[in-house]
């Protein structure tokens, strides 16, 4: 099953052009702030896992596309569709719903969002996918599509208490993004229940990602 | 290895553990980061010494002297932490 899960992700990530987030989920009775910030985008997440299969988010983002500024604030419900606990390895897949606001002015205009996202993981290779759209209810040529892929390999194993560092290769495409298409190869540091990302794009924007679960 | 596993599990299910060290094999358990809720939970839970092994799987509890933990309680800390439980073992 796991060997199918795998040649599927692979798949994807040959087809798509996309980038991954963290877990949506964590572990239960968790908060969790994650945020991703580059010249064109910023995404702010804030978290509360209720069990270790859904979690609410409150998510921020803001991004610059073709049309101008579009900024939204969507409360998001996380779901664990599926996992896979292996000795070795751990995959997921998760789906995300919301629904929110688009600030237009001084208003905010109704605005859903979904995301499926499904990764696998050990301790030497990680591959994800995330697949977002956000619907705006009135002109379906404002539908954000955004898709994320990422591969990444840790160049050393570390243990529990060490510093844990990963290469990480970031496809993602988003339809309404001004370079819609960037490839963006990742630093992940992280220690104990802290985790940075530092990365520059083909395009030459600097890229940092922050995430903490307390 | 899944009816190892099983034995195990029905083995110590109805066993209530006291000043012990406990071995506990966890399935899923990769990464450090996604892991820390293991020691957080077990810590809550009281346990004396939580520490976690990623190379053998292993998060190896030291319980205090007259503290007990069912093995139930340790696989629901754990699947609340998002993992799965190969095996339990009494040291």
């Amino acid at each position: 099953m796991i060997t199918k899960f795998f040649a599927i992700t692979g798949v994807f990530l040959s087809l798509f052009t996309a980038s991954a987030h963290a877990h949506p989920v964590a572990y239960a009775g968790s908060y969790s702030i994650m945020t991703w910030n580059n010249k064109d985008m910023s995404d702010w997440m804030f978290t509360h896992s209720f069990t270790s299969d859904y979690s609410l988010t409150a998510r921020y983002l803001r991004l610059d596309t073709k049309e101008g500024e579009r900024t939204f604030y969507m409360p998001q419900f996380n779901y664990l569709l599926k996992r896979w606990n292996e000795l070795d390895s751990q995959a997921n897949i998760y789906l995300s719903v919301s629904q929110g606001g688009e600030k237009i002015k001084s208003s905010l205009k109704n605005t859903s969002g979904a995301a499926l996202e499904t990764d696998w993981e050990s301790r030497k290779y990680y591959v994800s996918f995330r697949e977002d759209i956000l619907f705006d209810h009135k002109k379906s040529s404002k539908n954000i599509y955004q898709t994320k892929a990422r591969a990444g390999f840790a160049p050393y194993l570390a243990q529990f208490n060490e510093i844990n560092s990963w290469f990480i290769l970031q496809a993602e495409n988003n339809n309404k993004d001004v370079k819609e298409f960037k490839l963006t190869p990742f630093i992940r540091l992280f220690y104990h229940n802290v985790l940075t990302e530092f990365g520059v794009s083909s395009k030459g924007d600097a890229q940092f990602n922050f995430m903490v679960h307390f | 290895m899944k009816r190892t596993a099983a034995v195990f599990l029905i083995m110590f299910s109805m066993t209530a553990l006291a000043g012990e060290k406990i071995d506990v094999t966890v399935k899923g358990m990769v990464c450090s980061f996604c892991s820390q809720g293991i020691t957080k939970k077990f810590t809550e839970e009281g346990v004396k010494n939580v520490s976690v092994d990623l190379e053998k799987h292993l998060v190896s509890l030291e319980l205090k002297e007259d503290q007990k933990l069912s093995s139930d309680r340790i696989q629901k800390i754990l699947k609340d932490s998002g993992y799965g439980v190969e095996k339990i073992e009494i040291k």
